[in-house]
């Protein structure tokens, strides 16, 4: 992975001095909250329900075990002793005080991780593919270039006052597995006709109030070009995007009401007249790059397990839910489910987190990913290795057979901690998670996205849910929308429809057995629930749910 | 006289801003609007005019208005909006203009850097903030 340089280094160093600095004017009064506020955004640390909460970045989801380490000690000395992990890759702690604030950022700065741009009206943690550099149906592995659009996009000076906030998802798989069509920029890195590596632009998809799956803005774009193109496309939403409103702020709002061809006019003009020979990237510098993520060398002592995990023992049934096949040979990729029965989706303890760390370098050479759906991945352990992580995972906790089931649920904080949510996600998770407990029943529904939102800004993408769960406020009650047949990963991305009228928090958990005992009814032999939801449509599950109540 | 912050130092301000409905110049340097500046066009051949672009001037700024000022000072209207960074961008890339290039509405302290970096080069603080403070900012001091 890419190590920090001396730059690198002395620009976090810097940030940490200014925010201390920052801080310490507004405690002693010398700075009113309205000018602080996006100081402390641009830093990462909201003011929420309880206290100060402090996003990490996690660029591109890929973590080593030093840092890890890092974040568990965080969590122990300054939190309570755990964080949770985002659907953008990051993490999340929940309970700092904030004179503490600079010192965490201290601390995290000593291994290389910062909180810069996780928040405010700025371009956020650029993410990607948890299986970058695994998967094989990669063109290659697309975070060399996610790192130089950090690089570019960190303290941006141009960019750091946005109409709103800005986030990048970049892909090199048909396959999409980031939800990339969802994001202000979608990249998908892709092979023109003559065989040269460069990228498929998308521009303008978000979720939040008004979801519109992003549209295409350049179908090929050369390598050399990416950030002066990308750097023409911020230029022309910094100038054109709507700052008085914003729920009217986000890029996708601009390029719907101008039009794709307009924006897209506008765009190549900016990149004709602003193009800058330093944003040229060389075939040096992305060859250089490249060397920090460079592959790894293929096992000789390679063992397939095919026959081993065939059974119904514990061991093979999580190496077949919890493990994929890698790219290279005689290793595979492992998650680590932070979906545990009974436990916050996405939360870890210091505890679990330090030994992690211990077994990420025992077993996957120190390497650490954090996915999108809030688990983690173990990218590279030797075949041979696995039924001895198993076991460690085990009694960590950390080996629970959901992933890609509906129990592997996308969940955002809520009301428990969130000063936006009007319902709680997080209660409605863990009950809609006991129904589905046993094994047999994951695995007999096959894999199923639950995700579960406590307001509209959709923080847990309920609109891409194939099945989305969306917390109102019903005259103080709580209350929740049912969505369907929403998706964002493979190649189809749409948007869910609404069952109808939202329904009582006591009602979810058997309003989503009803739902899936629907699809069990009716799917034809191998298909999964997005499949038989697309071909029957929503009448007979809406009928399942509202003609008792009608 | 207010101040304004310049080459490392504090020194008073000589740019009056002239109104739009203005039409009795004062002497000395003076500022007006784009439409100002576009409806007198007897100010082109003024010496010591300086002209105010905002956020929404971006589509009629021209080359003939930018090479015949003496200043052009970006006006943040309030200091969320980022607009004027990429003015200030635009005017020196795209413009290649290589006068002074000023701040002015809503500057706080906290962002004079990232003016800077964007190529603005004198900046006239909102009425509350520490000029000496932005000093230090400017000159990193509050990083070490």
């Amino acid at each position: 992975m890419y190590q920090y340089q001396d730059h690198d280094k002395a620009l976090v160093c810097a940030r940490v001095a200014e925010f201390r600095d920052q801080t310490r004017r507004f405690i002693s009064g010398e700075l009113d909250e309205e000018s602080y506020r996006p100081l402390r955004l641009l830093n990462g640390l909201y003011i929420q329900r309880h206290a100060p909460m402090l996003r990490v970045g996690i660029p591109y989801g890929t973590l080593s075990s030093r840092q890890l380490s890092q974040l568990a000690r965080v969590a122990e000395k300054y939190d309570r002793g755990y964080g949770h992990f985002t659907t953008r890759q990051n993490i999340q702690f929940n309970w700092l005080k904030l004179e503490e604030v600079p010192d965490v950022l201290e601390m995290l700065a000593q291994v290389d991780l910062n909180s810069i741009q996780t928040s405010g009206n700025c371009i956020r943690n650029i993410t990607t593919d948890h299986l970058a550099g695994v998967a094989s149906d990669e063109i290659e592995d697309p975070r060399p270039y996610c790192e130089i659009i950090r690089q570019w996009a960190s303290l941006h000076p141009e960019f750091s006052y946005l109409p709103r906030k800005f986030k990048f998802a970049v892909t090199a798989s048909a396959h999409d597995r980031a939800a990339s069509q969802v994001h202000d920029i979608g990249l998908h890195l892709i092979h023109n006709d003559h065989g040269e590596v460069g990228f498929e632009v998308l521009v303008g998809g978000g979720l939040g109030r008004t979801p519109i799956i992003g549209q295409l803005l350049r179908d090929f774009l050369p390598q050399k070009d990416l950030l002066n193109y990308l750097d023409a496309i911020l230029r022309v939403y910094n100038l054109h995007g709507r700052r008085d409103n914003m729920y009217k702020a986000r890029i996708k709002i601009l390029v719907k009401s101008m039009g794709i061809d307009a924006f897209r006019q506008q765009v190549e003009t900016m990149w004709q007249q602003m193009s800058r020979a330093d944003l040229c990237l060389t075939d040096k510098r992305i060859a250089a790059m490249k060397q920090c993520f460079s592959p790894l060398p293929p096992l000789v002592d390679d063992v397939e397990f095919v026959d081993l995990a065939d059974g119904d023992d514990g061991f093979s049934l999580w190496w077949r839910q919890n493990t994929l096949p890698h790219k290279e040979r005689g290793y595979r990729a492992v998650f680590l489910s932070l979906k545990q029965q009974g436990m916050v989706p996405g939360d870890m303890t210091a505890a679990q987190m330090l030994a992690v760390a211990e077994l990420a370098d025992l077993y996957t050479g120190g390497e650490i990913r954090t996915t999108h759906r809030q688990n983690l991945l173990f990218p590279h352990v030797p075949a041979t290795e696995i039924s001895a992580l198993w076991r460690r995972l085990n009694a960590l906790g950390l080996a629970s057979v959901n992933i890609t089931s509906i129990n592997d649920m996308i969940c955002c904080p809520g009301l428990d901690y969130c000063g936006l949510a009007n319902a709680e996600s997080i209660s409605v998770g863990l009950g809609i998670q006991e129904r589905f407990s046993r094994i047999e029943k994951l695995h007999e529904l096959g894999p199923i996205d639950l995700n579960i939102s406590g307001c509209m800004n959709a923080c847990a993408h309920h609109h891409v849910g194939h099945i989305g769960i969306l917390g109102v406020d019903k005259k103080g009650e709580q209350y929740y929308q049912i969505q369907l047949g929403g998706n964002s990963a493979g190649t189809e991305t749409t948007l869910g429809d609404v069952l109808g009228p939202s329904l009582p928090q006591k009602d979810v958990p058997d309003v989503i057995e009803n739902l899936v005992q629907v699809y069990l009814d009716q799917r034809l032999s191998g298909e999964r629930f997005i499949e038989a939801y697309r071909r029957l449509g929503l009448q007979p599950f809406k009928d399942a749910i509202y003609a008792v109540a009608d | 006289m207010p101040w304004l912050i310049k080459g490392g130092g504090l020194q008073q301000d000589p740019w009056q801003i002239c109104n739009d409905d203005c039409v009795d110049y004062p002497p000395g340097l003076i500022l007006i609007s784009r439409e100002h500046w576009s409806k007198q066009l007897s100010l082109i051949n003024r010496p010591k005019t300086g002209l105010i672009l905002r956020g929404d001037d971006t589509q009629h700024i021209d080359e003939l208005m930018i090479h015949a000022v003496d200043l052009i000072a970006l006006e943040f209207v309030g200091f969320k909006d980022g607009r004027p960074y990429s003015l200030a961008r635009i005017l020196r890339h795209q413009y290649a203009y290589t006068g002074e290039l000023s701040a002015i509405g809503d500057v706080h302290v906290d962002q004079l850097p990232l003016m800077a970096r964007c190529g603005m080069d004198s900046y006239h603080l909102r009425d509350d903030q520490d000029s000496h403070l932005a000093l230090k900012i400017l000159s990193g001091d509050t990083l070490r």
